[in-house]
């Protein structure tokens, strides 16, 4: 007792001595002049310096806070491993004015603050001071470059032609290279055209800072120009980031080369060679797909191109399965609707849906035609808002479309709501239209006649309620019966261009998104309400759930609900969340500080807005795409860019896309954040090599595992082509692949009908197989016939594998239910040893 | 290569980059809406719009990350921005200025303004020039009403070379910052942007920045409102070492040289050609702050290749003395192939410091790429550096292989790279290797690094007060072999009085009821301060450069004489330490 009392004295007197850890060095942000991407801020300490010999970096603190007001805003506390010395924001959370958000405002100033914890367990020495350093972010329309410090080799870098093979490049006197280099012309990845296939690399060591990097080809001197194709470089990060620069096709003269700044999406901008500071004026080449989710797990992809003008989107609530069935349509601005199938085909549902030859300026009279869309649940017929020319001048119409063929073409039409005399035109028109309850919602513009929106008597201004035959729905807050009128029709009024909308079941309220003149509105719709605009600013700020101020330009609002296709696919925590797509300014290129996004709200059971609008998707590219028709479908939320983004002749251009952002990222088959090519290159296990963890191979049903023991069979030393014999007759291939080390060594292919349990010992190890009084494995021990026991014993091959079979005649039906185990051992015959015994494969008799 | 941070220990990595020189730009118009300017049209020297609207600081400098980066103007009634434009014309002639007050929107044309029509070009010429280094770019801060659009920056350099910027901005309508509109009447409106654009000087390092132009409106229905201009100068380096490198290879011809291919120990090319300083080191700027091997059958360079394979193997060593211009392998030569990293360990390891660079010479027969690798006591980087074939530059040249007759003038490559952002790294050792080009060879020739030097321990600067008035301040590195700056400020202006105290004990002796202050400087020399017409002096001592200097502490104070009742005033005394 008393040496354990004496111990556990001297242990105390050694703690109460602890001195605190000193404070960090921060290494990163490194250069206070430089303008930070607030999308990925790099946070670097050097190394934990203590005064105390001995003690060790336990954890880190990392703070961001804003600087005005002073507030924490994002915290990741007590990192451990190697975020202890070298954080980002996805390692944290977001918190107080940043609740919600993933990634920091544009153009604010932050405050970064860092401490260390050692491993003394003192809880009142243990931390050692803050230290603090001041950044900034820069512009949202401002382009950040790549920052890299390092490219790892594990997994390797790549750089392949788009869609195709490996560049291999030439040898020469001197050779072409390509190299990966910091503005500071610090080396990351160099490529040498070599004799030999393949290219001669050099990977230096990981930099001491992350720099914005640039990518050089070098011609040499082959004999010939150096031709490339456009092509992908693909490398990681030490920390599994994983990065995909776009190269364009490249010609170049012997001896001649070409820099490339990239920016931080893979996009590349030309370099001069001689200048050393990222400039991204000159796109080289650009993002297929310039659109970037803000949330972790999701993902965007196209599913439809070829679209002119792309407004609205609709699905049927009842599509059929085959992939040549028609999914969802789209209206496009200048007369049409497009239907698209399961399998992304994209056909003309209806054209000619304007009676005139729309044209005109952007912004200006151009923006105007055919808009909102919905189809009826019951018959499939779908609506169309669009304008009619009479006498020169256009008015809003419904017009009601038939398909006798499945929902591909439309058959017939007909107007169920004529609005003559209602001028409109210029984006103030008739838009929204949705279905709620066999109900048709519609929503007007003012038709730059802001008095309209006050006058119960004009249909404009107003969210309109009717009936899917157009006569108005009798329970409307201004119906007075007697011959339809517009005051019959209104469900709401005092609203100026109220394009978006859309219906929230977790409260039974329609909402609705509109463009003032400076000021954008967010509002709930209650029936008789008027929300009063007056053609001030100032109005557009009643009811307002959210104003935009400066105007965003929002065009669609959607919810993500699970009384809609289930909830599109997102997480629970997603539902009944308002999402709006915000055009920003008009035919504008490149990203933007307002517009050409996605954000989302959060709404609580009452409609009150909680939080937003936070960035869910934005754009990203050079072009001029934005984001404008937007719904929930049965697999994610599906948008459209609006116009055309590259190589594009106007902002009528043909070249529109559908795009869909949904859950779960392809490339993180587990979902836990890491690109799966990291995981594997870092040693998670790909038996198979097909760059898919072997968890996930089983989980997504592209590799069995019959014996249960969580590998794919095709990686098990023993690999049965399958899981049952029929006792018709039938045949089993084996692939037995001990490894190379046993390459030439004798084999033998056992069986046992009575199980696995206790096993048997055979030359000093135990195989997984019963044999006593177990017919099958004395059969299969001394092979009786081989047509039936084809190969089932022999030597290994030179890379140590073998085939075998089991062909079995037609047996008893009486033995269905039966279940074969089957297991092999490789021999060494000069020591009389059993060297390796394979796992026990099941085979189950089924009739 | 995936390296933990742990193993890069970068303790030292200072923070700190070269610091933005705000531009005073030549204003030529009172646009911004200050306090007191609003409201008031007519005002005959006071605020008037560029076009119909402008930036509105009546509640002061808005707190904005970008603005806080310039030098805008806070103050009312003095002209505040370069106008590029034509206040008469702007948006269709719209807002011309009244002949005569009135008290509408438009007011009349100001009595700063002599002539509405700015659209030529606006230029500033700078008090002082500004060095253009690696890392120099030139920020501007600008908006553009009407539409936006572009114009040209232009900067001018003492050498009479230019480099010209287009920069283009949006609409100003609907951005971050408060905005006025109402034309000179300024009344609160909606918000205005300011765009910045950064401008690439980098590739004219070595000039000197005089002037700043802009000009060429795209957009004549526009004003251009230009605010600022930030320009990142070249950091001036403290100290320069010479890297005396592991020359592997006598491979240029000095007197002596020539006509001798089979001499034992006597020049070899690296391939078939070798530069020619029979005639002494060219005096050429390209070589300027080398020195370069100056005398015979010496090793003077670092050789990168095989010479047995070099064009095919056609320039292998002789076996045996025959005469030929192919010489036999040479005594200083024990393997031919130095296809392998060629490392140069550091006599003195040099601290890297804000200013730091590194300047490479070097040359290629058939040309190639091949790394450098500056290896420092935590980490390396490594750069890639290219060179074309020599033949056909302007330096005299020699050919026929070993013998070196005359030949066809060749080239040398100058290449600076940028270690300012490794500052506080000491760097350890220079390897060349990982050459491209399996024929060809390369001569590295010298390498030079601007830094301090390092010690063992750190240094630093502590403040011990004792001060009365003038402020003192010392600016680090505080390094072996790099000057130690002590910067006064608030001196009474011109005092031929006014002396630094330096010394190398530091106590306190308080002036007690004599005088207010302490002083610190114990057994000092006393250095007599320059003290400029804004009160401003500086104390510089050479850097010394013996390792015995590490840890050595200095303490200087300022003091003065002044008429009056308090006859001595002092500044608080800074202890400085030699150290990395």
């Amino acid at each position: 007792m008393r040496s354990l009392a004496t111990l556990f004295l001297s242990l105390s007197a050694a703690l109460a001595q602890n001195q605190p850890p000193a404070a960090p060095t921060i290494t990163e942000p490194s250069q206070p002049t430089r303008l930070l991407n607030p999308n990925d801020v790099h946070m670097e300490t050097a190394p934990f310096a203590d005064p105390d010999a001995g003690d060790q970096h336990a954890a880190t603190d990392w703070e961001i806070w804003t600087v005005a007001p002073s507030q924490r805003i994002w915290a990741a506390l007590g990192l451990t491993g190697v975020e202890k010395l070298h954080a980002h924001l996805g390692d944290g959370a977001f918190e107080n004015s940043h609740g919600g958000w993933n990634t920091l405002f544009a153009s604010t100033q932050y405050l970064l603050r860092v401490r260390h914890r050692d491993d003394s367990g003192v809880a009142a020495t243990q931390w050692s001071p803050w230290t603090s350093v001041a950044f900034a972010t820069g512009a949202a329309d401002t382009k950040s470059p790549l920052l890299l410090d390092d490219v790892t080799t594990n997994p390797p870098p790549t750089w392949a032609a788009t869609g195709g093979a490996a560049i291999d490049l030439p040898s020469g006197t001197p050779p072409p290279l390509l190299r990966l280099e910091t503005d500071s012309r610090w080396l990351l990845w160099r490529v040498d055209g070599d004799p030999a296939p393949g290219n001669r690399e050099t990977n230096p060591a990981q930099l001491p800072l992350h720099r914005p990097v640039r990518v050089v080809v070098d011609a040499g001197n082959s004999g010939a120009p150096l031709v490339l194709p456009a092509s992908e470089l693909t490398l990681h990060t030490g920390n599994c980031e994983r990065h995909v620069v776009r190269l364009p096709a490249l010609t170049l003269q012997p001896l001649q080369s070409r820099a490339f700044w990239i920016g931080a999406n893979g996009a590349t901008y030309d370099a001069n060679p001689t200048a050393y500071v990222p400039d991204f004026s000159t796109l080289a080449r650009g993002l297929d797909q310039p659109w970037v989710v803000r949330q972790a797990g999701f993902r965007v992809e196209t599913v439809a191109t070829g679209m002119t003008m792309p407004v609205a989107i609709a699905f049927l609530p009842n599509a059929g399965t085959g992939p040549g069935d028609a999914k969802y349509y789209v209206t496009e601005l200048y007369g049409s609707v497009r239907t698209v199938t399961n399998d992304g085909t994209v056909l003309w549902y209806a054209t000619g849906l304007l009676n005139y030859t729309p044209s005109g300026a952007f912004p200006g009279s151009g923006e105007q035609g055919v808009t909102g869309i919905a189809v009826d649940p019951a018959s499939g017929d779908v609506f169309v808002a669009h304008l009619w020319r009479t006498g020169g001048q256009n008015y809003p119409r419904i017009t009601r479309l038939r398909s006798t063929n499945g929902g591909l073409t439309a058959a017939s039409r007909q107007v169920i709501l004529d609005m003559p005399g209602e001028l409109q035109g210029q984006s103030h028109q008739i838009s929204n239209l949705e279905i709620v309850a066999g109900q048709l919602y519609c929503h007007m513009g003012d038709g730059f006649s802001y008095q309209t929106a006050q006058n119960l008597n004009s249909y404009r201004g107003k969210i309109l309620r009717l009936n899917l035959d157009g006569t108005p729905v009798a329970s409307n807050p201004f119906f007075n019966g007697g011959s339809a009128d517009a005051r019959d029709y209104v469900f709401a009024y005092g609203v100026r261009n109220p394009f978006g909308g859309a219906w929230r079941a977790a409260d039974g309220f329609r909402y609705c998104v509109e463009n003032g003149p400076s000021v954008d509105r967010f509002m709930r719709l209650v029936a008789g309400r008027n929300y009063g605009w007056d053609n001030t600013d100032l109005s557009m700020r009643n009811f307002a759930l959210w104003n935009w101020d400066p105007s965003s330009g929002p065009v669609h609002l959607a919810f993500v609900q699970s009384q809609t296709f289930g909830g599109s696919g997102f997480p629970a925590a997603w539902h009944d969340r308002a999402f709006v797509s915000e055009s920003g300014a008009t035919y504008a290129a490149g990203q933007q500080v307002i517009g050409k996004r996605i954000t989302w709200f959060e709404l609580d059971g009452n409609g009150n807005r909680v939080q937003g609008p936070i960035p869910f998707v934005e754009y990203v590219g050079d072009g001029y795409a934005t984001a404008v028709a937007m719904t929930a479908g049965p697999d994610g939320l599906y948008f459209s860019e609006f116009y055309r983004d590259m190589a594009t002749s106007g902002p009528t251009a043909p070249g529109g896309r559908i795009l869909r952002i949904a859950y779960g990222d392809p490339e993180d088959c587990n979902q836990n954040g890491q690109p799966d090519r990291c995981e594997i290159g870092r040693g998670a296990a790909d038996c198979n090599g097909n760059l898919v963890l072997d968890s996930c191979d089983l989980q997504r049903g592209t590799s069995h595992d019959f014996d249960g023991n969580q590998v794919p069979d095709e990686c098990d030393p023993l690999f049965a082509s399958q899981a049952t014999l029929s006792l018709g007759g039938d045949r089993v291939d084996f692939v037995l692949q001990p490894g190379g080390n046993h390459a030439g060594a004798p084999y033998l292919l056992l069986g046992s009908m009575t199980g696995t349990q206790p096993g048997t010992t055979l030359g000093g190890r135990t195989v997984p197989l019963n044999s006593l009084g177990d017919p099958w494995w004395s059969l299969t021990a001394t092979p009786f016939s081989p047509a039936i026991l084809q190969n089932t014993v022999g030597w290994l091959d030179a890379s140590g594998r073998a085939n075998a079979a089991i062909v079995i005649p037609p047996l008893p039906a009486s033995l269905a239910g039966l279940r074969f185990h089957h297991a092999f051992v490789v021999w060494d015959a000069t020591r009389q040893q059993t060297t390796f015994v394979s796992n026990a494969v099941p085979l189950d008799l089924t009739l | 290569m995936l390296h933990h941070l742990a193993a890069l220990a970068l303790t030292g990595v200072a923070l700190f980059a070269q610091t933005p020189v705000q531009v005073p730009l030549n204003h030529n118009w009172n646009g911004i809406a200050h306090a007191g300017e609003t409201g008031v049209p007519d005002a005959p020297a006071g605020f008037r719009s560029i076009s119909d609207r402008a930036l509105d600081f009546t509640g002061g400098v808005p707190s904005d990350p970008l603005l806080a980066r310039y030098a805008v103007v806070a103050t009312p009634g003095v002209p505040d921005m370069v106008h590029l434009g034509n206040r008469n014309t702007v948006d269709g002639g719209n807002w011309a200025f009244d002949p005569a007050p009135d008290n509408d929107d438009r007011g009349i044309r100001p009595s700063w303004l002599p002539n509405p029509d700015q659209t030529g070009p606006q230029t500033t010429s700078l008090a002082t020039a500004l060095p253009i280094g690696l890392q120099s770019t030139a920020a501007v801060l600008f908006h553009v009403s009407n539409g936006g659009g572009s114009f040209d920056a232009t900067f001018v350099y003492q050498s009479g070379r230019s480099r010209t910027a287009t920069l283009t901005g949006p609409d100003w309508y609907g951005g971050a910052l408060p905005g006025r509109e109402r034309v000179d009447r300024a009344t609160a409106g909606n918000n205005l942007n300011l765009v910045e654009r950064v401008v690439d000087l980098s590739a004219d390092t070595g000039e000197l920045l005089v002037a700043i132009r802009f000009a060429n409106r795209s957009n004549g229905n526009a004003g251009y409102g230009i605010y600022g201009v930030n320009v990142i100068p070249a950091a001036t380096p403290k100290l320069v070492h010479e890297i005396a490198l592991r020359y592997n290879w006598n491979g240029i011809v000095h007197a002596g040289e020539d006509q001798l291919p089979d001499a034992p120990s006597g020049y070899r090319s690296i391939a078939s050609r070798g530069l020619d300083f029979r005639g002494g080191v060219p005096n050429d700027p390209l070589l300027a702050g080398f020195a370069l091997v100056d005398a015979p059958h010496q090793l003077d360079l670092v050789m990168l290749g095989n010479r047995n394979l070099v064009e095919g193997g056609a320039r292998a060593f002789d076996p045996l003395p025959d005469g030929d211009g192919l010489g036999v392998q040479p005594t200083w030569l024990p393997d031919p192939d130095l296809t392998g990293p060629q490392t140069t360990a550091l006599a003195a390891p040099i601290l890297l410091d804000a200013a730091s660079s590194a300047t490479v010479l070097y040359a290629s027969s058939g040309g190639g790429a091949f790394d450098v690798t500056f290896t420092f006591t935590t980490g390396a980087i490594t750069t890639t550096l290219v060179a074309p074939d020599w033949v056909g530059g302007s330096f005299l040249g020699c050919a026929d292989t070993d013998r070196a007759t005359a030949g066809l003038p060749l080239r040398i490559e100058r290449t600076t790279l940028d270690l300012a952002p490794l500052s506080g790294l000491v760097l350890q050792s220079i390897t060349f290797g990982n050459f491209s080009n399996p024929f060809g060879s390369c001569a590295i020739l010298a390498t030079n690094v601007a830094g301090c030097l390092a010690c063992p321990g750190t240094g630093g600067a502590v403040t011990h007060g004792g001060g009365t008035g003038p402020s003192l301040a010392a600016n680090g590195p505080f390094a072996l072999g790099c000057p130690l700056v002590w910067q006064l400020d608030g001196a009474t202006p011109q005092t031929p009085l006014g002396f630094f105290a330096i010394g190398l004990a530091q106590g306190a002796q308080p002036l007690g009821g004599l005088l207010p202050g302490t002083v610190h400087v114990l057994q000092p020399a006393l250095v007599a301060a320059a003290v400029d017409g804004l009160g401003r002096a500086s104390l510089t001592i050479p850097g010394p450069t013996g390792p015995g200097f590490c840890g050595l502490a200095l303490t200087s104070q300022y003091a003065e004489f002044v008429a009056g009742s308090c006859p001595l005033r002092l500044s608080d005394a800074i202890t400085v330490t030699i150290g990395n």
